[in-house]
């Protein structure tokens, strides 16, 4: 569309103006990615504990329990427990995954994709990133202070998460932080939608922007609508806790007028379930573009993908009581409810089907991001499948909060939102850091997180489906959960395997980062976007001359292509024969 | 060519600015959407209003902001439609001190409820009016902060506001300014009137 004047950056001269205060979007876009990585160690470690203390119950923790739970001799102590798989949900959700593929591939992708030098907003760019990390700091405070952190679930329902639930400061730091990086992500959210709907390219039409672009801007869409609710929701959290206002606390209802703990499962989750799609629709993009590169043909059916995602963006906002089906919602509510979660199926299986499509007859490389992006493909279609059961009024009064739930979570936005996210990374990385990770290690790296998480989140499926309740301490003093010791080893073990495999990523990636000599050619996977047009790591202008888009962005394995290559640029006139 | 090159320009920061404002407008909408929405569960779930035992709070002080704050958002737009010229100066600082005048008949409605014994933790129509109004003054705080904003960009440009861009962001904030206005116009009238 636009032919709008675009100032070059200068190039940054000092440390602080480069690394910290970078306006660059790929710099705030390297930010977002190490805060994610960062945060992605924690919380993984943190997960580690969890699985150890359902495995090993009583037996201390190996190696650094000594030294973290001096009191209790290395075990794990219950309450520290409430607050392992609090902040475990936390900060995998909001401080891994977000940062990750919404900022950092949000900020690296958005205008190399579409042709712009950079954000419509650097400085509001960089703020988000600030504010970001402002929360960041808040959050891992509220590990130390007395009484310890947050431990009312990631959902913090009252009365779990007042006064009486959870006394000490961790739970307000906790709310300030989710609060304050609400605040990050809305601004984040405003470049985004910004940038997309005035910076493409001349000749880009929306259906000409990649899938990955249509994911981030989305997921934007639904940030700038739906951060605010939660922002509305743990501002008075935090007031019932530090002012004394009742919105949350029941006390003899009506006839005081005291206020209504339900009331916050409504707020929460009204931003709840669209967060689910802020998560995984990103990833969804990426793999959608990934497929169609690695295949070597046309993504198949692409504006029908872009549409069923869209739809999934609105349909997204009218589900969220499929959260609350016990909580004595009056029958009529429950269907209604029930009837539109089930209608995401057909947009789902729309896209599902766009995906198999496209790989399906074609000359597939399998490629480390191909692998990671085939592995999402996998693990969404079991992670949606059992959403179905939970949808469903009468299957879910017996599986609601079972660890049936958390493995289904865990599959549709731990497993293919991760795995998403290393694809992403092993594909970007010549553009942003100039090197190559090493393919080897890669796949090495995907098969044993593919059969790790696999183990791990099948088993909580299984445990679930047995009845194992998803936030005890110790399931086995009940004698109906005994049998399921073993179960429980395994998905520990397979945990423990799946964790140490990210030794080999970071590994892998530090090295490519700081270490390796050898540089990335411009295009290395050979495929036609706009950010593979301009040299490797993207110069800090991204683009010399805006570029001219003629065609779309799929345009791979034409047979009209003569001059050599199997893929053409999208500043190339589509070939025809 | 050069007013064709300004003309694209113009456009651009018209485009940007606008959509960027509206995501921002739409932001802030669905946090007072959620207070709102909190106010009708605990309205429409309670057998009388306000809550037993509860009197209406007096109308006076917040009438006066209700004046004042239409008053200020009057005289931003007078501010707007006079197109920033130096002879409408005293549009701005009216709209800007009727907007302090605002905070401060907030402080002063904050202390009139302790007076007459309505506290935070009085039970949930105090904790309504004490909650919305405390973010919403937040909010107007904001505001004012960017009103300080426009005041530099004014003076520094000697208050004429020859391109868009510059015309785009003192915009930006007196329709915010606006917008703060009306969140106040549908609390005045849910917390305190019906
Ligand atoms: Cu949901």
């Amino acid at each position: 569309m636009a032919f709008f004047e675009q100032n070059i950056h200068h190039p940054p001269k000092t440390f602080l103006s480069k690394y910290i205060f970078s306006y660059d979007h790929k710099v705030i876009g390297k930010q977002f990615l190490w805060y994610g990585i960062f945060f992605l160690l924690v919380g993984g470690l943190m997960a580690l504990m969890i699985r150890w203390a359902l495995a090993y119950p009583g037996e201390p923790f190996p190696v650094i329990g000594q030294f973290l739970f001096p009191t209790s001799n290395g075990v794990i102590p219950p309450d520290t427990y409430a607050m392992l798989f609090t902040m475990h949900g936390t900060i995998m959700i909001f401080y891994a995954i977000t940062p990750i593929l919404i900022g950092a591939f949000g900020n690296f992708c958005i205008p190399l994709m579409i042709g712009a030098r950079d954000m419509v907003f650097p400085l509001l760019n960089m703020l988000s990133f600030h504010i970001a990390a402002v929360s960041g700091f808040i959050l891992l405070a509220s590990l130390f202070v007395p009484l310890g952190a947050a431990a009312g679930g990631w959902t913090s329902y009252p009365t779990l998460s007042t006064l009486i639930g959870s006394p000490g400061t961790g739970q307000t730091l906790w709310s300030l932080a989710i609060f304050v990086l609400g605040v990050s992500s809305t601004m984040g959210a405003i470049n985004y939608i910004t940038t997309i709907i005035t910076l493409r390219a001349p000749g880009m039409g929306y259906f000409d922007m990649p899938l990955t672009v249509w994911g981030l801007g989305l997921t934007a869409v639904l940030n700038a609508i739906f951060l605010p609710v939660l922002g509305a929701g743990v501002l008075l959290l935090i007031f019932d806790r530090v002012f004394g206002t009742t919105f949350f606390l029941a006390g003899a209802a009506a006839t005081t007028g005291t206020g209504d703990p339900v009331l916050f499962q409504h707020v929460f989750w009204i931003f709840g379930h669209p967060e689910v799609y802020i998560l995984i629709l990103p990833a969804w993009g990426v793999v959608s573009d990934l497929l169609s590169f690695f295949a070597r043909k046309p993504a198949f059916g692409a504006k029908a993908t872009a549409l069923s995602m869209t739809t999934i963006t609105i349909l997204s906002t009218l589900v969220y009581g499929h959260h609350m089906f016990t909580t004595q919602m009056s029958p009529l509510l429950t269907q209604t409810f029930m009837t539109l979660t089930m209608t995401i199926s057909i947009p789902s299986a729309i896209f599902f089907a766009n995906w198999l499509g496209t790989i399906w007859k074609g000359s597939i490389r399998f490629t480390s991001p191909m692998l990671f992006s085939m592995g999402v493909v996998f693990v969404f279609g079991l992670g949606g499948l059992t959403g179905l059961y939970l949808g469903t009024v009468t299957t879910d009064l017996y599986l609601h909060d079972t660890y049936f739930v958390v493995g289904h979570f865990h599959y549709t936005m731990a497993a293919s939102v991760l795995l998403g996210s290393f694809a992403a990374v092993y594909f970007w990385m010549p553009k942003m850091f100039g090197t190559m990770m090493c393919e080897f290690w890669a796949k090495v790296h995907f098969w044993i997180t593919m059969l790790g998480l696999n183990g791990v989140f099948m088993g909580m499926l299984f445990m679930g489906y047995a009845g194992m309740h998803r936030r005890l301490y110790n399931p086995f003093v009940y004698d109906f959960l005994n049998k399921l010791v073993p179960i429980n080893e395994f998905t520990t073990i397979s945990a423990i395997v799946m964790g140490f495999a990210q030794i080999i990523f970071v590994v892998n990636f530090v090295h490519a980062v700081f270490f390796k000599k050898e540089k990335a050619s411009d295009n290395p996977w050979e495929v036609g976007t706009l950010e593979w047009t301009i040299p490797s790591p993207a110069p800090n202008y991204n683009f010399k001359e805006i570029p001219v888009v003629k065609c779309g962005p799929h345009e791979l394995g034409n047979p009209a292509l003569t001059n050599g290559r199997d893929f053409q640029y999208q500043t190339e006139e589509l070939a025809r024969g | 060519m050069e007013t064709a090159v300004n003309n694209k320009i113009n456009h651009q920061a018209e485009l940007q600015g606008s959509v960027a404002l509206i995501v921002a407008l739409v932001s802030f909408s669905m946090l007072f959407a959620t207070l709102f929405l909190g106010y009708s569960v605990f309205r429409l779930t309670s057998d009388m209003w306000p809550p037993a035992g509860m009197a209406r709070i007096p109308l006076t002080i917040p009438t006066l902001s209700t004046v004042i704050v239409l008053v200020s958002s009057a005289f931003a737009w007078i501010l707007e439609k006079s197109g920033y010229e130096r002879k409408s100066m005293s549009f701005y600082f009216i709209s800007f001190f009727t907007g302090i005048g605002f905070v401060v008949c907030q402080f002063y409605l904050w202390n009139m409820l302790k007076t007459i014994g309505v506290f935070t933790n009085s039970g949930i129509y105090p904790s309504m009016i004490y909650a919305f109004t405390w973010i919403h003054t937040a909010h107007m705080v904001l505001g004012l902060i960017a009103f300080i904003y426009l005041g530099f960009l004014l003076f520094k440009n000697n208050w004429i506001l020859d391109d868009s861009i510059k015309l785009q962001k003192a915009n930006s904030v007196l329709r915010f300014w606006h917008f703060l206005a009306v969140i106040w116009l549908m609390m005045y009238a849910l917390l305190f009137v019906l």
